[in-house]
């Protein structure tokens, strides 16, 4: 049986050229259960990409910050994104898990990427120093394999609501639903707990920017109507995804 | 490719695989065996080590990655204080409070919790609780809810911050007094810390006998005599040991529910370089066998083989590999060829006995016992009838009915099953292995494997947790056909995916009750119908759904003239679905029992509008009646009657509701709101419950107890501790006996060339039926060392002095008139000196009767009444245990047993798609509760005398599973009205309960109700 291929770039060049025939390898949190499936990885760690700064009225937060360094700069980010962060994993695996590896690998239960997507998160791809919403991130997984993720960021005074429904306080979410303002006017509705990813809805946005978080709670249930799986049925869902973002809504308003 | 790291402050390189994790070097290239293996996604934290500072998991980290960097162990941290000539700076003080405060219970994530707080204090030497319980949120603790461990830490911190700790060994727990208001106490180390949430002190609350109060070791909080060793990581655990040449065995499972195995081959697999045996149905013989670890005869069908040419579920095995490394057994796995006939599949228990049902065992070497049928996918059958319910139904004012279910849910200790199986130098096979009942692998695997018993020797190193899970002959055979096959050593470990999919699990059940009751609230009958399911094999099928009905169903006799002559009936069907097999889990079918009885009672009391507290006990069994099952159901043996000789259940009521607050919150629609939140409602509920304690006639023990040079004893057991603490309790008893400290006393447990028998650990046996033995045995060695003291201290007085009046007490023999002559001379001169003997002996017993613990279970939740969410908030259980021989143990083990209980209440579940296929098969998708999202825990002692015991004790290893989720359930109804029937109470349920509350469509009486003529 051929052995895994292991390889450490030191530079972003040279990560990009081992990425062409390997798989980026982060933390390792999700990667190393499937390692016997895999045949090249390329381990990031010595890239320069674990700086969390605030400048200029952005954070930017680089590709291999781990999880816990997002929580630990509660000063510089909103309590709430640390406390989605903290939600997304316990402290052991916030050690070694990257931003960039829970974005990549999450599916619809991800309460940080719920947080991040309603901060109006973007990443910074290389080549070509391209920006993309996070949202369309999502959209392109997989990503190429050329592609590399160096950074996210958003605002600094983007702010953030979150409430999750599970089974027990830490569990995965059954629903959960953010409201977000980036840049303190517009709204950012995402909800969570379903499918593969957190999503989006319009709708409720359109709503709350209406001052009517009634109506933000209507748009999210119609948009969970089919949200039904093994964990929770659609009808459940729907109904806590309104009850959810109108409350968020209202609160924030109030 | 090289490695190199600082190991524990030490340069360190190896040769390694890319593909090897870094857990996988450390146990293998540098024996560090404190890092443990409990999941493969790094969900459970036991394999917790340090790098550059701050936890990690090492199974989810490739070893690769930590190339160049520092990585800490538990290795590293503290040692034994007296080495001999060497002294030593002894146990680091997280150690020593771990120790002390009864934080450790099967040891197996103990090292992951040091260093996780190590890290912790590193950064935060001032840590509130809430910091403590988030640094061990990474760390799944199964034994202890996480009480002991915060407060070990909180208690560590402040010895390193120069500050007094109270002490704790050598106290007596406080006293509890009905009446007085409970004080908060704050947990020591928290003063002044913000945000305590735990109210409860490290020892429980008590009431203790007089006669309990008058003892030197019986009684106390001793720290566990492993606990020193387990807080160390020693190498203590099944997997802890390098052999020369040993394999790593891998089995295939099937990937269907129902199938035959047309034809397999081996060929390929074989022939890979590094595959040293595969081992198909074709191979081995055939002998039909029960998994189920239980005592001759088995009480259950024998259905079961160790490869067959049928596979029953998804999951089940189809071959064994045995090869040089893990990865290459996989990839043998993989090319072993096997064709299916896919057959139709039950997956529906109320589909098994339907009429032309697939048939699952329609092999002819099936052994059926009393009403299994396998042509009808019946496992067992269980029909008893106590009085005549129908009449009792009849005399009733109102009848009410109700169905109710249960769901699968798995024991996941975090040490998985593991076996290492090798022949000695007298081609004696050796099966070294994580099992709860040793001598019931030797007799049971004796036939299957062609060996008689005497060529086997089976070796219960420490446990890391079992539940029942590893009551069981479950993965022993694997190893061990595989070493006869290639001679070498065997190492079979499964992956926590496979613990989910062909491990043992918990009996799902539908359970219909029909009640009959006087608008007085006498109970005037109590039926009980259960649909068990368990699954592909019918191990543990009847004892587990008879222990449902002779334990859940016997605690309401009724009042009056029904207390004499109860009306009960239990009528079960356990039928086999193509599912993974359930077999014995904590509780052992009461927890299945007590949601139906308690939820049942509740709605009752409700309709009727009567008082939930004064209705249980108005119905309950209490001291000096008959046990009402007693004449009619036994495990295995002939029933005979018992009376209740010991019941504190009404001071347990008493204690839980002032503990909790009863009176100033049940029925207070002020306190049932949250102020400012208007969707939330807080309510509280209780269960009443009471298990048993060993099997009579049938559970015996062992014990085997030898005086040495120094007066210091070896006690050797059969009894298996699997992390309660069996080895401590059974040590204090026989200290106690021999007046000695319990350090005099060292505790060998369990090896079957070795120890005595013991039936094993289950059933709540160990400290009643294995200690009555100790004591047994402690009372031959006492009268021994009286009769040799008597004549030395005549000698030395030069009186005669009767070996009757010589008392045993501070390791001395005591003559009436204060001489004394130490058991290190006794010892000397019986051994050396005069009249030569060992002093030694053997006890062992078997009780005639199985006392039942009591307790009251109380809960407090708070639910979201718009989203379904429910938050336990508290969780209070007083418990009548009879004398508590250990308060640190045996709070542990309510402690425990509740959070585990907890998980049954509310969010475990093991559920299968249509295909049969498991949907949970990691921690991920099957949660159990972590450290910083429990609800408070108080556990509540009230100690009564049962005669039938030395020192009175009666169990309480299962009887904390009993009573959370009806007591949760009971809370949820009293906070909204939603009233849910099946568990777990997830937040749907109790939205759709809610539901159908609001649109009246609910009914808590049956239609069926009786005016009084």
């Amino acid at each position: 049986m051929p052995n895994l291929k292991y390889l450490r770039p030191k530079t972003i060049d040279e990560a990009l050229e081992q990425l062409a025939s390997g798989v980026a390898l982060g933390g390792g949190t999700t990667l190393t259960p499937r390692r016997f499936q895999l045949e090249t990885v390329v381990d990031l760690q010595d890239l320069g990409l674990s700086d969390l700064e605030e400048s200029g009225g952005k954070v930017t937060v680089g590709a291999a910050c781990t999880l816990q360094q997002i929580v630990e700069a509660e000063g510089i980010l909103s309590a709430e994104l640390a406390q989605a962060c903290r939600r997304e994993a316990a402290w052991n695996l916030r050690n070694m898990a990257t931003i960039a590896g829970a974005v990549l690998s999450c599916d619809g239960r991800s309460p940080l990427v719920c947080a991040l997507l309603a901060v109006g998160a973007k990443a910074l791809l290389v080549p070509g120093e391209e920006t993309l919403a996070l949202d369309d991130l999502l959209d392109r997984r997989p990503l190429d394999p050329e592609v590399l993720v160096t950074a996210f960021h958003w605002k600094t005074k983007a702010s953030l609501r979150y409430e999750q429904v599970g089974r027990t306080p830490a569990d995965r979410p059954i629903v959960a639903a953010a409201i977000g303002r980036p840049d303190g006017s517009a709204y950012r509705v995402i909800l969570a707990g379903h499918g593969s990813r957190p999503r989006r809805v319009h709708q409720a946005e359109k709503a709350l920017g209406a001052g009517d978080p009634a109506g933000a709670g209507k748009a999210a249930a119609a948009a969970y109507a089919n949200a039904g799986d093994a964990l929770a049925s659609a009808g459940y869902r729907s109904h806590v995804a309104g009850v959810l973002v109108r409350r968020l809504g209202a609160e924030g308003i109030a | 490719m090289r490695l190199r790291l600082t190991l524990n402050g030490n340069r360190v390189t190896a040769s390694i695989a890319p593909e090897a994790t870094l857990l996988e070097v450390l146990r293998r290239e540098f024996g560090v065996f404190g890092v443990k293996h409990g999941c493969e996604t790094g969900e459970c934290g036991a394999c917790t080590v340090l790098l550059n500072g701050e936890p990690i998991n090492s199974c989810v980290m490739l070893a690769a990655q930590a190339d160049g960097k520092e990585i800490t162990t538990i290795e590293s941290v503290g040692q034994h204080p007296e080495q001999g000539w060497r002294l030593t700076a002894g146990l680091d003080p997280l150690q020593q409070a771990f120790v002390e405060t009864g934080a450790i219970q099967c040891g197996f994530c103990t090292p992951a919790m040091i260093l996780s707080a190590r890290a912790l204090l590193a950064e935060n030497p001032e840590p509130a609780e809430a910091d403590v319980r988030a640094a061990l949120s990474g760390v799944l603790c199964r034994c202890t809810g996480y009480l002991k461990p915060v407060q070990a830490i909180l208690r560590a911190a402040a010895v390193l911050r120069g500050e007094e700790v109270p002490p704790i060994a050598g106290t007596l727990p406080p006293m509890v007094d009905l009446g007085v208001a409970q004080q908060a106490e704050e947990l020591p180390g928290a003063a002044g810390t913000p945000d305590v949430l735990t109210r409860a002190g490290i020892l429980p609350q008590m009431r203790v006998t007089t006669e309990a109060r008058t003892w030197s070791t019986v009684g106390r909080p001793e720290p566990k005599v492993d606990a020193v060793k387990l807080a160390q990581g020693k190498p203590a655990f099944t997997a802890d040991i390098e052999m020369r040449g040993m394999l790593v065995a891998k089995v295939l499972h099937s990937p269907h529910a129902h199938a035959r195995i047309k034809r397999i081959s081996a060929g390929k697999a074989r022939a890979l370089t590094g595959v040293a045996a595969v081992l198909t149905w074709k191979d081995i013989p055939r002998v039909v066998y029960s998994s189920a670890g239980q005592s001759d005869p088995i009480p259950g069908p024998l259905d079961m083989f160790s490869l067959d040419e049928k596979v029953r579920f998804v999951g089940d095995r189809v071959a064994f590999v045995a090869a040089e490394s893990e990865a290459v057994a996989e990839q043998a796995l993989a090319l072993i060829e096997v064709e299916y006939e896919v057959l139709p599949a039950i997956l529906d228990p109320q589909q098994a006995m339907a009429e032309g049902a697939q048939v699952i065992h329609d092999e002819p070497e099936y052994v059926p016992f009393g009403e299994s049928d396998p042509s009808r996918n019946r496992a067992a059958h269980i029909h008893i009838d106590i009085g005549d319910v129908e009449k009792g139904l009849a005399a009733a004012d109102e009848i009410f009915e109700g169905t109710y279910e249960v769901p699968k849910v798995q024991q996941a200790s975090i040490e998985p099953h593991v076996v290492i199986t090798y022949w000695d130098e007298d081609d004696r096979l050796v099966i070294r292995t994580s099992t709860q009942v040793p001598f019931h692998v030797r007799r049971q695997l004796a036939p299957v494997l062609g060996l008689p018993p005497k060529r086997i020797r089976v070796i219960k190193p420490r446990i890391g947790g079992g539940f029942g899970g590893k009551q069981e002959v479950m993965v022993e055979d694997v190893a061990a056909h595989l070493t006869i096959a290639t001679g070498r050593p065997v190492r079979f470990e499964t992956t926590r995916a496979e613990e989910f999919t062909f491990a043992r699990s918990r009996h799902p059940m539908r359970i219909r009750m029909r009640t009959g009751v006087k608008r007085d609230g006498t109970i005037t009958a109590n039926e009980m119908t259960v649909l068990s399911d368990t699954g592909a094999y019918g191990c543990h099928a009847l004892t587990v759904t008879g222990n449902t009905g002779h334990k859940a169903m016997a605690l309401y006799v009724g009042d009056g003239e029904y207390r004499k002559s109860p009306n009960i009936r239990f009528h079960a069907d356990v039928v086999y679905t193509n599912t993974p097999p359930a077999g014995a889990f904590r509780g052992y079918g009461v927890p299945q029992g007590f949601w139906p009885v308690e939820r049942h009672m509740e709605r009752i009391t409700r309709a009727l509008g009567l008082d939930p507290l004064e209705f249980r006990l108005k119905n309950a069994v209490r001291l000096g009646e008959l046990h009402p099952f007693s004449t009619a159901w036994s495990e295995g043996r002939e029933p005979r009657p018992e009376t209740i000789q010991s019941c504190g259940l009404e001071e347990c009521v008493a204690q839980g509701a002032a503990a909790i607050g009863w009176d100033d919150k049940y029925g207070n629609s002020r306190w049932r709101r949250v102020a400012g939140k208007p969707h939330l409602r807080r309510g509280i509920g209780v269960a009443t419950v009471m298990q048993g304690t060993a099997i009579p006639y049938l559970d015996m023990g062992g014990a085997s107890l030898k005086i040495n040079d120094d007066g210091s004893f070896n006690l050797l057991v059969g009894a298996t501790d699997l992390g309660t603490g069996s080895d401590t309790v059974l040590g204090q008893q026989a200290a106690e006996v021999l007046g000695v400290p319990l350090e005099d006393v060292i505790v060998y447990s369990s090896d079957t060339d070795f120890t005595p028998f013991d039936k094993g650990a289950y059933a709540s046996s160990t400290t009643y039926i294995s200690g009555a033995a100790v004591v047994q045995a402690a009372e031959k060695v006492a009268e021994r060392i009286r009769l040799r003291a008597a004549r030395m201290l005549s000698e030395q007085i030069g009186k005669k002095v009767r070996p009757t009046a010589v008392r045993l007490a501070d390791r001395q023999a005591w003559a009436p008139d204060g001489s004394s002559v130490t058991l290190a001379e006794i010892a000397l001169d019986a051994l050396h000196h005069q009249d030569q003997e060992q002093i030694m002996a053997v006890g062992s017993y078997v009780s005639p009767v199985s006392p039942p613990p009591f307790a009251a279970q109380f809960a407090e939740v708070t639910v979201d009444t718009e989203t379904g969410a429910v938050r336990v908030d508290r969780l209070v259980m007083a418990v009548d245990s009879g004398v508590i021989i250990n308060p640190l143990t045996a709070s542990g083990q309510v402690e425990g047993g509740m959070t585990q209980a907890l998980g049954y209440a509310v969010c475990e579940e093991m559920t299968y798609d249509s295909e049969g296929r498991p949907c949970e098969t990691s921690f991920a998708d099957y949660h159990i509760f972590q450290a910083h999202e429990m609800p408070e825990l108080q556990t509540i002692f009230v100690e009564t005398v049962e005669p039938s015991h030395p020192f009175g004790v009666k169990a309480v290893a299962e009887i904390p599973m009993d009573g959370v989720a009806p007591a949760v359930g009971n809370a949820v109804l009293d906070a909204c009205g939603a009233d849910v029937l099946k568990a777990p109470i997830t937040p749907e349920r109790v939205w759709r309960a809610l539901q159908t509350q609001r649109s009246g469509t609910g009914a808590q009486r049956s239609a069926v109700s009786r005016q009084q003529e």
